[in-house]
C-alpha cells in the first residue's frame, strides 16, 4: 500500500507519507528521479550545452593566441608537494618536470579556481536555503521588463530556469566543472601553460554562471529590486551609526543570517532599539532587502570600525571578514556569532542548544564568540545580545583618548618595521614622529592611502597601535562621513537593452565601464570615484558592483552630493548603476549577453562560442577592478575575458601574477574574419588587451577610453571613441596620441575638433584609409 | 654584501641581487650598450629626483602620464608606454626599441614598490634584459640594486650616478 502525499512535476518528487509492501516498510519518504520539464524553450539547442574543459578550448587558444599570457613570478619556488620545494628559477625544472612558466599559469588557474569556489558554495548554500524555505517548484520571476531572466545559464547550460530547483541543477554541473579543474593543478597533472590557461578561463566562466545563479536566487527569494533604476538610495559610510541604538554589525558576503535578523527585528518591532549595521557584500544585500540598513564601508573600514568600538554584535557570514575578528572584537568587548562552515574560527558548536542560553553562557563566560549554524538561532541571538549588552559597552564605543595614544607612540623608536611590512609603503615611522607632540596631523594625511590591513601594527616591535593612532587622528572626520549609495538594483532589463543595444554596438555610447572589486586600493580609494566621474561626464554607462561601488559612493562633488544622487541609476549613457554585491556582477556579463540576444538576435542556448566573439568584437564594454585582493575578483576578471569583455587592474593586481597582453604592434595577431566577403583580414587593434594593469589613475583613464574600441565600430561610433581618447590624452600629455592611425579607418572617423592636428599625424605615418570588416573570429560563422 | 630587502615581503629564493653603489652603478651603465631608464608615477612626485632624472643622457621611457608631464615640465621630451606593456616589449625578441636599438639594461626608479618587484620578476626571469634597481629601496629580484638609502645619500646616489 502507497499514500502519496505530493506529486511535482517540475522534478519528479514523490513524498510518500506510508509505505508497506511487505518488503519495504516506512513512513514520510522522499524520492526524487530526475526531471521531466514541459519544455517552454523553444530555441533550438546550440553546439556547446554544458561546456566542459575541451568543448571551448579552441576558442580560448584563439584569445590567447592575440592576448598572451604575460607572467610575474612571485617567488622561484613551488612548494606544492613533499618533492619540493623545488626552484625553478634559470630555467630549471621541479621535481615533477615543470617549469617556472607552466607554474605561473597553473597558480593562476589555483586562484581562479580559489575565487570560484567561493561564488559557488555561497550559490550553494542560497539555493539549498532558499530551497528549504521556499521549495523546488518556486517561480524565477523578474518581473514584466526582464524576459531574459538568466542569459548566462541560458548560454553556458541551455536551459532557461523557471523555478529554484532549476538553479540546483545548474550548480550541479558548475561543482562538477570545479572538481575537474581543481584535479589538473595536483602534481604530475597538466603540464602545459596554455591548457593551464584555457582551464582558468573556463572556470572563469564558470564562476560567472555561480554568480548569476546565487543572484537570482537571492532576488527572488528575499524580495530585491528587479533591475529597478529607482531603487531606493541607502546611507554609507563610518559615522552613519545610530549611537543611541544597539547594533549589530554584520561583515561578510551571504546575506542569509542577516535578512534573518531583520526579520527578526521587524516581527518583535525593535527597529527603534536595535539597527543593523553592515561591511562587504552582505551590507549591499541586506539594503537590497531593506534600504534602512545602514552600509558601513567596504573592506578597508572592516578594522577601522570594530577598533572604534560601535558594535555590540559581529555576526559574520563568509568571505573577506578578517580572521583574527575573534580577537580584535574581544578588545573592545563586542560578541562575535560565527555562522559559515567557511568560517569558525576554533569556535564551540552552540546551534542545537537554545538561544537564551548561548546567551547567558555568554554574558557570564569569559568567551566572546560562538558558533552557531542555523541563521534563524543566530540571529535571535544576536539580536537578543546586542540589546542587554549594548548599555554596559557604553565605555567601549569609543577610540581611546588622545593621552594614550600620544603615550603610545612616544614609545616608537623608529625602526621603520611598520613601513617595511607596509603593502603602500606609508612613512609611518616619519607621520608618528611628528605626532609625538600632540599633532596627530600628520597621521591623518597617510590615513588617507592607508587601508587598514594592520600589517604594520603586527609588525612593530613595540606593539604601538598604529591603526588605532590614524583612527584617533581622524576622528572628527570619521563622525560625519557619511554619503548616499542607491540600493543594487539587480539585472539590466530587456527594455533598457532595446534602447541601448544598437548605440553601443555601433559606438555610439562610448562604452559601458564596471567598476568591480576590492578596496585594495594603493592611492587611497577616492581615485575610484574620480574615475567614475570622468567617463560619466563623458556620457559613458557607469556600472559598479561590492567594494567598487561603495567607493564610488565615498567620493563626493563640492556640494557634497555623492554621484548617486548626482546621476540616474538607468543602464543608459551617463548613467550610474549599482548592480549590487559581488555576485551582481554577473549583471554586467549578462548585459552584454542580451546585448547580443536581444538587440543583434542571437540565440543562446548552448551558443558560448558565438555570445563571446559577438561581445570581444562588437559590445563596447569593460572592467576596472582598482583595488584587487581576493582570489574572486581575479575568478570575476577571468570570467569577463572569456566573453572577450577586457579588464584593467589597479596596481596590486600584478600579484595575480599574469596578464593577458595583445601587441599592437604585431598586424598578424590581429586578424578577424570578414563574415560579408568571407576573407581573412587584419582588423585594427582592438580591444588591445584582455587583462592589464594600470599604474595610476589617469593611465587608468587612457586604457578605459582605448579598450572600449571595437573593431565593429561604425565610424561615427569609432569617431566618438576616438575623440574621448584624444581628448583624455591631450588633457593628461598635452599632445596628440602617436597611435591614431591605428583606430581611425577612414576620414570620418577623424574627430572634427582635431581635424587639422590629427591629418598631420596620420600623414606621418603614412596611413592609408581601410575597410570595415564585419569582424568575427569563428570560421564557422563564414562559411 | 647583504641587504635585507626593503620590503618584508619581497623574497623570490636564492637570489639576491648585487648592492651597488653609485660608481659601479656609473660602470654598469657605461658599459651597457643600450640602457633605458624607465620612470614610474612616483617619481612625479618626488621634485628634486625628477630635477637629477631629467638630465640623464640615457634614453627615458615615462610610465604614466604624470611622469612624462614631469620631465615635460623639465624640457626633457621622454618616451611614454604604460608599464606592462613596457615590459612586455622588453621581454619580446622581435622588439627593437624606441630608437631603433634593442635594450641591454632597464633601469627602475619611482615605480610603487609591488608593482616594481614584478615587474622586474618577469624581466628576470624571461629576458636576458639586465635590470638595476636606482629606487631608495634595495629590491631582491632585480640583477643589480641601490642598497636601502636615507633620502639625501640616494639623491646623492642617483646624481653621481646620473649627471
Ligand atoms: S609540484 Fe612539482 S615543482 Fe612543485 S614542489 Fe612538487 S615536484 Fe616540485
Ligand atoms: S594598516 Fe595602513 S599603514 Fe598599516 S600597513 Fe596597512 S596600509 Fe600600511
Ligand atoms: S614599527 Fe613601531 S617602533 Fe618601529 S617605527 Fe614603526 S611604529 Fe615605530
Amino acid at each position: 500500500m502507497i499514500e502519496f502525499d505530493k506529486i511535482s512535476m517540475d522534478n519528479i518528487l514523490v513524498k510518500v507519507k506510508k509505505i508497506d509492501s511487505g518488503i519495504i516498510k516506512g513512513e514520510n519518504i522522499t524520492l526524487e528521479f530526475g526531471k521531466i520539464r514541459e519544455e517552454t524553450w523553444e530555441e533550438k539547442e546550440g553546439p556547446q550545452v554544458k561546456p566542459n574543459i575541451f568543448t571551448l578550448r579552441n576558442w580560448d587558444f584563439k584569445l590567447l593566441s592575440r592576448y598572451k599570457p604575460f607572467y610575474s613570478p612571485l617567488c622561484d619556488f613551488c612548494c606544492k608537494c613533499t618533492f619540493g620545494k623545488c626552484d625553478l628559477s634559470e630555467g630549471k625544472k621541479g621535481a615533477c618536470g615543470i617549469d617556472m612558466i607552466t607554474q605561473q599559469a597553473r597558480e593562476f588557474c589555483l586562484n581562479v579556481a580559489i575565487g570560484t569556489a567561493c561564488h559557488m558554495a555561497h550559490a550553494r548554500h542560497l539555493v539549498d536555503y532558499l530551497i528549504k524555505k521556499l521549495g523546488r517548484d518556486y517561480k524565477i520571476d523578474l518581473g514584466m521588463e526582464i524576459d531574459v531572466e538568466a542569459p548566462i545559464i541560458r548560454t553556458v547550460v541551455g536551459i532557461k530556469p523557471e523555478v529554484l530547483g532549476d538553479l540546483d541543477e545548474v550548480l550541479k554541473y558548475a561543482e562538477e566543472q570545479l572538481t575537474h579543474v581543481l584535479a589538473s593543478i595536483a602534481t604530475g597533472q597538466e603540464g602545459s601553460a596554455i591548457d593551464y590557461e584555457s582551464k582558468a578561463l573556463h572556470l572563469g566562466m564558470i564562476d560567472n554562471l555561480a554568480k548569476e545563479v546565487a543572484d537570482i536566487a537571492q532576488i527572488i527569494g528575499f524580495n530585491y529590486p528587479k533591475g529597478d533604476e529607482n531603487a531606493p538610495l541607502a546611507e554609507i559610510g563610518l559615522g552613519t551609526y545610530d549611537a543611541n541604538k544597539a547594533s549589530i554589525l554584520t561583515i561578510g558576503h551571504n546575506a542569509i543570517v542577516g535578512i534573518e535578523i531583520l526579520d527578526y527585528i521587524e516581527q518583535n518591532n525593535l527597529s527603534d532599539r536595535v539597527e543593523v549595521l553592515g561591511i562587504c557584500c552582505t551590507s549591499h544585500d541586506l539594503t537590497r532587502r531593506n534600504s534602512r540598513v545602514k552600509i558601513i564601508g567596504p573592506l578597508s573600514s572592516q578594522l577601522r570600525f570594530v577598533r572604534a568600538g560601535i558594535a555590540d554584535v559581529i555576526v559574520v557570514d563568509e568571505q573577506c571578514i578578517r580572521t583574527d575578528i575573534v580577537e580584535e572584537a574581544r578588545k573592545k568587548k563586542s560578541f562575535v556569532i560565527a555562522t559559515s562552515d567557511k568560517a569558525c574560527y576554533g569556535l564551540e558548536d552552540k546551534t542545537e542548544e537554545p538561544a537564551d542560553k548561548i546567551i547567558m553562557e555568554l554574558l557570564n563566560g569569559n568567551k566572546n564568540a560562538v558558533l552557531i549554524h542555523d541563521p534563524k538561532k543566530a540571529a535571535e541571538v544576536a539580536v537578543k545580545l546586542a540589546l542587554l549588552v549594548s548599555p554596559i559597552r557604553k565605555d567601549y564605543k569609543k577610540l581611546p583618548d588622545i593621552k594614550e595614544v600620544i603615550e603610545d607612540i612616544r614609545r616608537c623608536t623608529k625602526c621603520y618595521n611598520c613601513q617595511r611590512n607596509c603593502p603602500v609603503n606609508l612613512d609611518i615611522p616619519d607621520a608618528i614622529e611628528k605626532a609625538k607632540g600632540g599633532n596627530l596631523f600628520e597621521l591623518s594625511i597617510i590615513r588617507e592611502e592607508c587601508i587598514a590591513c594592520g600589517r604594520c601594527e603586527s609588525a612593530c616591535p613595540k606593539g604601538i597601535k598604529i591603526v588605532t593612532a590614524m583612527e584617533k587622528a581622524t576622528e572628527y572626520i570619521v563622525k560625519n562621513e557619511r554619503s548616499k549609495i542607491r540600493v543594487g538594483r539587480g539585472p539590466i532589463k530587456d527594455t533598457e537593452i532595446r534602447k541601448v543595444g544598437q548605440p553601443i554596438v555601433f559606438g555610439e555610447i562610448p562604452g559601458v565601464i564596471l567598476f568591480a572589486g576590492c578596496s585594495n586600493y594603493y592611492n587611497g580609494a577616492k581615485e575610484v570615484g574620480e574615475i567614475a566621474e570622468e567617463f560619466l561626464k563623458r556620457n559613458y554607462i557607469v556600472a559598479a558592483t561590492g567594494c567598487a561601488a561603495m567607493s564610488i559612493a565615498m567620493y563626493k562633488d563640492e556640494e557634497g552630493k555623492s554621484l548617486y544622487e548626482k546621476y540616474p541609476g538607468s543602464f543608459d549613457a551617463g548613467c550610474l548603476v549599482n548592480l549590487g554585491s559581488c555576485v551582481a556582477n554577473s549583471h554586467a556579463i549578462g548585459a552584454a549577453i542580451k546585448i547580443a540576444n536581444i538587440f543583434a538576435k542571437k540565440p543562446l542556448r548552448g551558443n558560448f562560442e558565438v555570445i563571446a566573439d559577438y561581445i570581444l568584437n562588437r559590445v563596447g564594454a569593460v572592467a576596472v577592478v582598482w583595488g584587487t585582493m581576493s582570489q574572486k575578483a581575479i575568478a570575476i576578471a577571468t570570467g569577463a575575458n572569456r566573453w572577450g569583455i577586457p579588464v584593467i587592474l589597479g596596481p596590486h593586481g600584478v600579484k595575480y601574477r599574469r596578464l593577458l597582453l595583445g601587441r599592437k604592434d604585431r598586424e598578424e595577431d590581429w586578424y578577424v574574419y570578414d563574415a560579408r566577403t568571407k576573407k581573412r583580414v587584419i582588423a585594427d587593434p582592438v580591444p588591445e588587451h584582455l587583462l592589464v594593469v594600470a599604474e595610476s589613475k589617469e593611465e587608468a583613464m587612457i586604457w578605459i577610453a582605448k579598450l572600449v574600441m571595437r573593431p565593429n565600430d561604425t565610424s561615427k561610433g569609432r569617431m566618438i571613441k576616438v575623440a574621448h581618447y584624444i581628448d583624455l590624452y591631450k588633457k593628461l600629455f598635452g599632445k596628440l596620441p602617436d597611435d591614431l592611425h591605428l583606430y581611425i579607418r577612414n576620414e570620418n572617423e577623424i574627430p572634427f575638433n582635431y581635424k587639422d592636428e590629427v591629418i598631420k599625424i596620420l600623414k606621418e605615418k603614412g596611413w592609408k584609409p581601410r575597410e570595415i570588416p564585419d569582424p568575427t573570429l569563428l570560421e564557422r560563422n563564414i562559411r | 654584501m647583504y641587504v635585507k630587502p626593503w620590503y618584508h615581503g619581497d623574497s623570490f629564493g636564492n637570489r639576491y641581487a648585487m648592492v651597488i653603489d653609485y660608481k659601479y652603478a656609473k660602470k654598469i651603465l657605461n658599459r651597457c650598450k643600450n640602457p633605458i631608464i624607465i620612470a614610474g608615477e612616483l617619481l612625479s612626485r618626488d621634485k628634486e629626483a625628477i630635477d637629477i632624472i631629467s638630465k640623464a643622457r640615457y634614453d627615458i621611457v615615462s610610465t604614466t602620464p604624470k611622469t612624462y608631464i614631469a620631465f615635460k615640465d623639465r624640457d626633457r621630451e621622454t618616451y611614454y608606454e604604460s608599464l606592462n606593456t613596457l615590459i612586455n616589449l622588453l621581454k619580446s625578441d622581435d622588439w627593437k626599441g624606441f630608437n631603433g636599438k634593442e635594450y641591454d639594461l632597464a633601469v627602475f626608479i619611482g615605480i610603487f614598490h609591488q608593482l616594481l618587484i614584478q615587474m622586474i620578476s618577469t624581466l628576470r626571469n624571461f629576458s636576458n634584459v639586465i635590470t638595476m634597481n636606482a629606487s631608495r629601496f634595495y629590491v631582491s629580484i632585480a640583477d643589480y640594486s641601490f642598497p636601502n638609502l636615507d633620502r639625501d645619500t640616494w639623491l646623492e646616489y642617483l646624481r653621481k650616478t646620473f649627471l
